[in-house]
């Protein structure tokens, strides 16, 4: 059987804790191969909990269920493993680092990344090549990279920053938690077109968002609707208009009946 | 104390101070815990009488005399062909410091580096001073003066091997002058050492002092600046990296005596296995001194559980225009930072001492030079 009918990522039954209180209350989810999925839902719901329990964020406790990626179990491995197999989190609220540049931290990054694969360091000069290529993508300054990561960016600045990342650490998964949030029209258009420039047949996209107007650019194969820790209703593109327009009640009076 | 004196060659410029400085070691003796400002770093602990000295031959490096404005020499050569200048300044901080080390320094003083800058005058390079000695010496004494609208970038760097020392430094900054001093304790070496560094800044000067420590043994620093010129400034900052079983000590006595100054502190450490690192910040805003800004930051992480962090901050104020803040805080490193740079792959170790570089970096970026702020930002990464 090839790959293609394979899923890159297999989530079953997952149950997490923090600090006690149960998040996750058994999630299910398939992921092929060249597929995006978007995941909505109302706040509090659990989408970045998700997001960060795949990424293997420590302080969530995973109770119950399994997660596959690529044929190996993901609960196993620490974040940085995690993170070479190609796994990437574009987060929510990107962490500030004063004083270590955003390129000297990506070149960290890449040369872990490559040693994990048992590949020669890269050159230098085809690192900055790459930075060049990958910054035209979202349109990053290029005065951003020589600063320190993430110090003093724009809201906006943050988030293409984290686009930037992905475009330079090419990842098999991304997972972009509300990289859509507190940009304006020409960086969401920048931000949607480069997602959608980076995709291939072979990685694949979880999108969460709020907003109808991100699946514009990045349209999705799929949409989950997320619900006090689970997956409450599945559809299609169409989904996101009914939900901008409707709302959630609808759906979670359904399922609060059922 | 007084046998010690006599073996003390009695035909210096120094010799009318000794009595006094006697007078205030044998009235304060090695201050110990019960002291306030050394009760995290008991001095009494750390050295005897029994091996208090002093030695001459610490002068190493060039000499020069009004070079465009600019005069690096020996203190006992400085208190002969400068008299004048050397009698406006010398001891003049010093004599008013009611501590037990300045006391035993000024009594015992021998030898150390001057630096003068004449009115106007610039520093082409910055002046290095290697602090290298091999004997116990309490009597180490430097004077550092710049006078009106002087420029000056020193560096001083300390590596005493085996030693147990006291250093006085008086610095006098002149109106419009503008120093900048970075204070390297990095080498690998072992030492007890108490260093004192008395500054006195006149109207609308600005100083600059960074320091950093990562060396075995026992380092107290006394960081005491003047503010009695209006619209003075002064930045100082540190960083000390401890290991194994050090002990480091950053002090810091800032008085506000003039209008609209500032002063800006920011100490940080990061303490390991079994090391202790202590911070005590002291800033006074004497009556008066309106419009005073001084704010002070102290950051603190605490590698092991075994190791030690002290911290006092403290703030007395007796003046009502003033915007002062302090703050203190002890903790690991940030979990969500650790999580999102290992999340682009760097492994726990390295993700650990990429933020302990930040953590350092913050208060290194000060330094002017950027060739010299690497360089120690490397040695200090080498510790942790
Ligand atoms: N440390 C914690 N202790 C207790 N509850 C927590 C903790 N961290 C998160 N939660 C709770 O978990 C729930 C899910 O949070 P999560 O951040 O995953 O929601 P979200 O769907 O991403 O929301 P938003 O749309 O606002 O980003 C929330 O109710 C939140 O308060
Ligand atoms: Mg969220």
């Amino acid at each position: 059987m090839s790959d293609k009918y394979k899923n890159m990522l297999e989530v079953k039954n997952l149950h997490a804790n923090v600090d006690g209180k149960e998040i996750l209350k058994g999630i299910n989810l398939s992921i092929k191969a060249g597929e995006v999925h978007a995941i909505m839902g109302p706040n509090g719901s659990g989408k970045s909990t998700l997001a960060s329990v795949l990424a293997g964020k420590e302080k969530f406790i995973v109770t119950e269920g399994s997660v596959t990626f690529d044929g190996k179990n993901l609960l196993e491995m620490s974040i940085e493993d995690r993170a070479n197999e190609g796994v990437f989190l574009g987060f929510q609220y990107p962490v500030e680092i004063p004083g270590v540049s955003m390129a000297n931290f990506l070149k960290s990054a890449i040369s872990e990344q490559r040693k994990y694969k048992g590949l020669p360091p890269m050159k230098s000069s085809d690192f900055l090549k790459m930075m060049k290529k990958e910054g035209k993508v979202v349109e990053l300054d290029r005065s951003l990279t020589r600063r320190s990561v993430n110090e003093g960016f724009s809201g906006g600045e943050k988030k293409k920053n984290e686009i930037f990342q992905m475009a330079m650490l090419k990842p098999k998964l991304a997972i972009l938690d509300e990289t859509d949030s507190g940009l304006d029209i020409d960086a969401l258009r920048i931000v949607g077109n480069g997602v959608t420039q980076l995709k291939t047949p072979e990685n694949a996209a979880i999108v969460i968002t709020h907003y109808q107007r991100l699946l514009d650019y990045i349209v999705p194969d799929f949409i989950h609707v997320l619900y006090n820790g689970r997956i409450i209703h599945s559809g299609t593109k169409e989904l996101a208009l009914k939900l901008e327009t409707e709302g959630y009640d609808w759906l979670i009076k359904d399922f609060e009946n059922e | 104390m007084s046998s010690l004196l006599d073996t003390i060659n009695q035909k210096t410029s120094f010799d009318k101070f000794r009595q006094k400085g006697v007078e205030v070691f044998e009235k304060l003796g090695f201050p110990s815990s019960k002291v306030e400002e050394y009760k995290y770093s008991p001095l009494n602990k750390i050295f005897s009488e029994a091996e208090l000295s002093y030695s001459e031959n610490i002068i190493e490096g060039d000499s020069y005399y009004d070079k465009e404005g600019v005069t690096k020499c020996s203190l006992k050569d400085f208190s002969e062909k400068n008299e004048i200048i050397f009698n406006k300044y010398f001891n003049k901080l010093a004599e008013k410091e009611n501590d037990a080390m300045v006391g035993i320094n000024t009594a015992l003083c021998s030898n150390g580096n001057v630096i003068f800058i004449s009115k106007g005058a610039t520093t082409k390079e910055p002046i290095t001073i290697d602090l290298s000695f091999q004997n116990n010496n309490f009597g180490v004494r430097e004077l550092i003066i710049l006078e009106k609208g002087a420029i000056a970038k020193i560096i001083i760097n300390h590596n005493q091997q085996d030693v147990s020392w006291a250093r006085v430094c008086e610095i006098f900054i002149g109106e419009g002058a503008n120093l900048e001093i970075v204070e390297t304790n990095i080498k690998d070496v072992s030492s007890r050492m108490v260093n004192t560094i008395i500054v006195e800044q006149k109207a609308n000067s600005f100083f600059k002092h960074t320091i950093a420590v990562a060396k075995k043994g026992f380092c107290r620093n006394n960081i005491k600046v003047n503010l009695i010129g209006d619209y003075a400034e002064c930045i100082l900052n540190g960083v000390a990296v401890t290991c194994d079983d050090w002990h480091t000590d950053n002090a810091t006595i800032i008085h506000h005596i003039a209008e609209n100054c500032i002063s800006r502190q920011l100490y940080r450490n990061i303490a390991k296995d079994e090391s202790t690192a202590v911070f005590n910040g002291n800033i006074f805003v004497e009556i008066g001194a309106q419009k005073t800004e001084a704010y002070q930051k102290n950051n603190n992480i605490l590698l092991s559980e075994e190791a030690n962090i002290y911290t006092k901050p403290q703030l007395i104020i007796n003046a009502d225009d003033v915007k002062c803040s302090h703050g203190a805080t002890v903790g690991q490193l940030d979990e969500e930072a650790l999580f999102y740079a290992r999340q682009r792959g760097l492994s726990l170790p390295m993700a650990q001492r990429l933020l302990l570089g930040s953590f350092i970096g913050e208060v290194l970026d000060v330094i002017s030079d950027e060739e010299l702020k690497e360089s120690i930002k490397e040695s200090l990464s080498e510790r942790l």
